[in-house]
């Protein structure tokens, strides 16, 4: 009878608290599960960010290491995607940040080897224009390049991965009016560049 | 001129229905409308092709934003998981280590504790024995019940060291790349 009771108690435990709790022991199984789950949401939006395969690639993994590492810090009562975009959002800012370190000591000290890191060309910068075949996508790809990356950032998470205004406002780490006006602006620059590229 | 006037008005007022539709439109697709909003909105679409155009324009930009398919690499869920599985049991051992090494550190220091007393007198014994300073024989004893303090503080330093090297072989990555 107690076990039963336990068993029904768990189905009926939310799905972030569950998660919550096998971060907290580091459930190899579970974090199988969501590696699978969110393999395709994360990696879009690592490679929409980042704008090259092989660095989502890399920071994919490093995600899921940063997962494991601080599992603990996930309160299970926000949605768990939420706190998975907040994390990969900040390695990739972290990335910029190093790049842009290590450019710039290239630039004091060229003599140091290497060319500095350069953003990639703007149709470079859009993974879409790899996906050809659909003409939609590669206006969609062409126009994404062109807008901010504060704007694109939101547009991905509002309209690719759902995510309510509120829980923009935690990844990004801006206020909620902040979310709302780069939401509008983004909308409005990716219609107008649409209808550009469309024209 | 009162013409003119009244046209411009009624052109000013038709130019901020429009303006309040399309702010109306995003809106909708970004937060949510009052009932009184989305009524109104309704029926402008139904009279404005204009605004239902746009309306259109923008679902169509969003549904490409959300339909457009990207390519995922094939081994990217199995590779992650097999570096995060060794990761995990990376954690784990090191976390056996760390109890291990709490747990030697506490019996060590409950024998330091308990065998201070009879350590004492034999660091006394031996001062009296070859005629040392007391000075001397204290900081013998003193030597003697830090010594497992300052080799948990060395192997501490070491493992720091250690996770900090990493820490930066992990991030050179990057840099390399």
């Amino acid at each position: 009878m107690g076990s039963a009771i336990h068993l029904y108690a768990l189905a009926m435990e939310p799905e972030t608290r569950a998660v919550a709790r096998g971060l907290r022991r580091r459930d190899p199984e579970l974090l199988d599960s969501l590696i699978a789950k969110y393999e395709y949401r994360l990696y879009r939006y690592l490679l929409y960010l980042t704008g090259s395969p092989d660095t989502a690639r890399e920071l994919f993994q490093e995600t899921w290491l940063r997962v494991l590492a601080c599992g603990h810090q996930y309160d299970g009562v926000t949605r768990f995607e939420a706190w998975l975009f907040s994390i990969a959002r900040h390695l990739v800012i972290d990335l910029g940040r190093r790049r842009q370190m290590a450019s710039l000591d290239e630039m004091l000290e060229p003599e140091k080897g290497g060319g500095a890191w350069e953003p990639p060309a703007p149709e470079a910068v859009s993974p879409l224009t790899q996906f050809a075949g659909h003409e939609q996508t590669e206006k969609l790809g062409a126009a994404l390049a062109q807008l901010l990356p504060i704007y694109r950032e939101v547009l991905l998470l509002r309209f690719q991965e759902d995510l309510s205004l509120e829980e923009i406002a935690a990844v990004v780490k801006a206020p909620l009016s902040t979310v709302k006006s780069r939401l509008y602006r983004g909308l409005n620059a990716a219609r107008e560049l649409l209808e550009a590229q469309g024209s | 001129m009162r013409h003119h006037v009244d046209d411009a008005k009624s052109a000013g007022t038709d130019n901020d229905l429009h303006e309040r539709a399309r702010r109306l439109i995003d809106m909708e697709r970004v937060e949510r409308l009052t009932a009184s909003d989305q009524r109104w909105l309704e029926d402008h679409l139904a009279a404005c092709e204009r605004c239902a155009n746009w309306a259109s324009a923008t679902d169509a930009a969003l549904r490409v934003l959300r339909t457009t398919p990207v390519s995922v690499p094939r081994d990217l869920a199995t590779s992650a998981q097999f570096v995060v599985r060794r990761r995990a049991n990376e954690l784990r051992a090191e976390h056996t280590r760390n109890v291990a090494l709490a747990i030697g550190c506490t019996l060590s220091w409950v024998f330091g504790v308990a065998s201070a007393p009879l350590v004492w007198k034999v660091c006394a014994w031996l001062g009296a024995t070859f005629d040392l300073p007391r000075v001397i024989w204290v900081l013998g004893f003193l030597t003697w019940w830090f010594v497992p303090l300052s080799v948990m503080g060395l192997v501490i330093l070491w493992q720091r060291r250690r996770w900090e090297s990493e820490s930066r072989v992990f991030g050179s990555r990057w840099e390399d790349r």
